[in-house]
């Protein structure tokens, strides 16, 4: 894999300097095109597994407007740090590199190594590879379908998902037919809950 | 998997949070939207928890004010500082259009939307502003300078007074250029007094007349109330005075023309209250208007606008009855005088009264009477003079009964008509409150005079006609003495220095007629702490400590004179026994100094606090 290339993945999933953003969009949407079409083909067949058809359309809603979007050009914006799908890559990677690490752990049995993707990116783009794998794409989709699943409130839910097919508050707003803060302070909400299990997480 | 795992975990007191402040404003929202008459107020949903975070009442405030906005309604920062006066940090930022926390947290959002155009949406995602619609949000300038103040673009400021700002803005909507007045929060301080300020504003918008500036709309916005009247371009009167100077006969018609205005408006039930030439704008072509009429009280309203007994109004130009507060007594009269010292200032070049501070303007305001204008400049013709000090009289009664009887004396001027003149015991009136210290001094010294004369003809038992002569004559010439000092006092600069040798020579003559009367121990020497006690008058401390120090030097002379001799290099005491007396008389004139010049002190200490607090109002 090309120096460059590995430096962009490092660069979209860690801490970003604002110069280097506009050079490292087009890797990422690239890259995150790859991943999330990968990641729909997962989930569906996770959901296949006696998921009723509902429940999968409302989880692969969100992958299916994401591709779309897509197919138009649409992405999320690398800059944008409260933005679910980054939330999602990040989360998702963190927990890759946790297992990675445990692992490590147990064959030398050593002490603990930083973990925080955000200081120390180096690794991750082993993991996530400059193009995503089949593997990483599959741990996308679970973490996504879990991550819904904490929800535990269906109005939360569902701004989730519509923010992650990437309409706006106001559309929300409208949609939903609450206050635009409201739909400000649902998704705040979503992604406290999402870090602080990502945190809190021990295994 | 994992599904329950929900007790928050250490170090995720900030999810708590946000959990609990979900929990309030999803609730008080389903409140607002299951309808049914009641509306929750969100008081009521803060009420129960303990110690709210300032996060979760922001969030909470935030809603409310959107939801009522979304209900048509325009709720203003100051309805919320009132309900929640604790919060003001919280409040400031919900309606600061300009600060980063009102902006919707998504505004950088991801991701342009499916539904394309939503962008748009997402930048103007301000309130929506009545009749602003096609103004674009996104070009709301930096707070600073060129700010935006509702649908006004604030453009420059152009004059800044006790009450509040004026602006030249720019009305985005029917895209004209206007002056704004804004007035400052802390001029009034409750809803009450806004309300009020907002309703007579209103009656004032009313007012049609060629020579009052139009208002064009009242209103509030970000808890400021404000005007918005046309724009005058050619600056107030107070800066063409030049102009008037030497022609006192278009002072005559300006005020004229000034006087129908005030006219229009009492008849319609205003009183201005506040006229000076700064308050009159000039047109380009120089036509006369009046404006700020939104300070006038209504005649019908007797609590009146002046808020919380404040003095309002600019002290050189106050009539007495403003400035003592009675504003039972404020009436048509009251804006007779305001035209009267208008007058005044175009005819002399300087207002009728004015003094270094406050307090001693509104004291001469209320008890001194204004310089003749012919004293000085003699090219005022007569008719004018009697004219202008006939408005400028103290009695509301003795002014003209109303603007029009102002306007149609100055028109008979003008054209050469007698004018309705004024008595000899009027003017002798004016004189003895014009100048108190001579006329008091004057008439102290007759009666002196005349009792003396009393006493050498008929009380006397052995008069002796030499003595009696030379008290006369000292009286005499104590008395020219006291009409020479006030003209050096008017016409030499540093007059402290002169009251002091005014005080010094007084004190000359005091001790002059004690000694050729040999009267050392007669209660005739009450002359020296009056002399102190009316020294204080001036409210100089130094003139009261000079003049006391003046007393005791004289007192001692007479003593030295009258008990002391000299036995080669020894003094001997002829009276012995009256040195115990002659140093508690000395004691006394210095402790009457001090009681004076304490009080001195006190009352400055008043005005001074008077005078930080009216400016802190105004700030």
């Amino acid at each position: 894999m090309a120096d460059e290339d590995r430096g962009s993945v490092t660069l979209w999933l860690g801490d970003l300097k604002v110069g280097d953003l506009a050079a490292a969009q087009p890797l990422w949407e690239r890259y995150f095109e790859k991943l999330v079409v990968l990641a729909r083909g997962k989930l569906r067949r996770l959901n296949k597994t006696g998921a009723e058809e509902d429940e999968e359309d409302a989880a692969l809603s969100a992958f299916n407007s994401f591709c779309e979007g897509a197919a138009r050009g649409k992405f999320p914006k690398l800059d944008d740090r409260e933005d679910l799908w980054r939330l999602l890559v990040v989360i998702t990677a963190r927990k890759a590199m946790a297992q990675a690490d445990r692992q490590r752990r147990l064959k030398r049995g050593g002490g603990r190594v930083g973990l925080e993707v955000d200081q120390s990116p180096l690794g991750l783009d082993v993991l996530a590879g400059s193009e995503p794998t089949p593997e990483f794409a599959a741990m996308v989709a679970e973490e996504y379908q879990r991550l819904l699943d904490v929800l535990d409130d269906d109005d939360l839910r569902k701004v989730a998902v519509s923010r992650m097919e990437g309409y706006t508050s106001d559309e929300i707003a409208a949609q939903l037919g609450c206050a635009r803060r409201t739909v400000a302070r649902r998704l705040d909400l979503i992604r406290k809950i999402w870090l602080d299990r990502d945190e809190a997480k021990p295994c | 998997m994992l599904k329950h795992e929900r007790a928050p975990a250490p170090g995720s007191d900030d999810l708590a949070e946000a959990r609990l402040i979900h929990q309030v404003c999803e609730r008080f929202e389903a409140d607002w939207r299951r309808g049914g008459g009641v509306r929750p107020r969100a008081e009521d949903h803060l009420s129960g928890l303990q110690d709210p975070s300032p996060k979760l009442v922001e969030e909470l405030l935030g809603l409310e004010i959107e939801l009522r906005r979304e209900a048509g309604e325009r709720p203003v920062a100051f309805e919320y500082l009132q309900r929640f006066p604790e919060r003001r940090d919280v409040i400031a930022g919900l309606f600061d259009d300009s600060s980063p926390s009102r902006a919707d947290p998504n505004a950088t959002a991801a991701w342009p939307p499916i539904a394309a155009q939503g962008r748009s949406t997402l930048v103007d995602s301000s309130p929506p502003r009545p009749g602003a619609g096609n103004a674009p949000a996104t070009a709301r300038p930096a707070p600073s300078p060129g700010k935006r103040f509702g649908k006004y673009e604030l453009i420059s400021e152009i004059a800044r007074g006790g009450m509040g700002v004026v602006y030249r803005a720019r009305d985005t909507v029917l895209n004209r250029v206007v002056a704004i007045k804004m007035i400052l929060s802390g001029s009034m301080a409750t809803a009450d007094e806004r309300e009020r300020f907002q309703r007579e504003a209103q009656l004032a918008a009313n007012l049609d007349h060629p020579n009052v500036v139009p208002i064009h709309e009242v209103g509030e916005h970000d808890g400021f109330p404000y005007f918005s009247m046309r724009l005058i371009e050619g600056g107030s009167l107070a800066d063409r005075l030049d102009a008037f100077r030497d022609d006192p006969r278009a002072a005559a018609r300006l005020v004229a023309i000034l006087a129908r205005a005030i006219q229009f408006a009492n008849e319609k039930g205003f009183i201005h209250c506040d006229l000076k030439p700064s308050n009159i704008l000039m047109d380009p072509d120089g036509a006369p208007r009046i404006t700020d009429f939104g300070l006038a009280r209504h005649a019908s309203d007797t609590s009146g606008i002046t808020m919380s007994g404040a003095i309002l109004g600019t002290p050189s130009y106050m009539a007495p009855e403003q400035a003592s507060g009675q504003r039972k007594e404020i009436s048509p009269a009251t804006d007779v005088y305001g035209l009267g010292a208008i007058l005044y200032e175009l005819l002399t070049g300087r207002p009728p009264f004015h003094l270094p501070t406050k307090m001693e303007t509104v004291l001469q305001s209320l008890y001194g009477e204004p310089i003749p204008p012919r004293e000085l400049r003699p090219n005022v013709p007569r008719e004018l003079e009697s004219i202008c000090l006939k408005c400028l009289e103290k009695s509301p009664k003795a002014r003209y009964p109303s603007a029009a009887a102002l306007a149609d004396d100055l028109t008979r001027f003008l054209h050469g008509d007698a004018v309705g003149s004024t008595g000899l015991f009027q003017k002798l009136r004016r004189w003895t409150r014009r100048e108190p210290e001579v006329v008091s001094r004057l008439v102290g010294l007759g009666l002196v005079s005349l009792l003396t004369e009393l006493n050498y003809r008929v009380l006397s038992p052995a008069p002796d006609a030499r003595s009696h002569a030379s008290v006369q004559m000292i009286l005499a010439f104590w008395a020219i003495l006291t009409l020479v000092f006030p003209v050096l006092h008017r016409r030499v600069r540093q007059s402290d220095r002169v009251r002091g040798l005014w005080s010094a020579a007084d004190m000359l003559c005091l001790t002059l007629s004690i000694w050729v009367l040999e009267a050392m121990e007669s209660p005739l020497l009450i002359g020296y702490p009056l002399m102190i006690a009316a020294s204080g008058l001036w409210f100089r401390e130094r003139i009261v400590w000079l003049t006391t120090a003046m007393a005791t030097v004289g007192y001692l002379a007479l003593y030295y004179h009258e008990a002391v001799y000299w036995v080669g290099w020894r003094p001997v005491f002829i009276k012995p026994d009256s040195l115990s007396y002659a140093n508690i008389y000395v004691a006394c004139l210095l402790l009457t100094g001090f009681v004076v010049v304490e009080l001195i002190k006190r009352i400055k200490m008043l005005s001074r606090y008077y005078e930080v607090r009216q400016n802190v109002r105004s700030k």
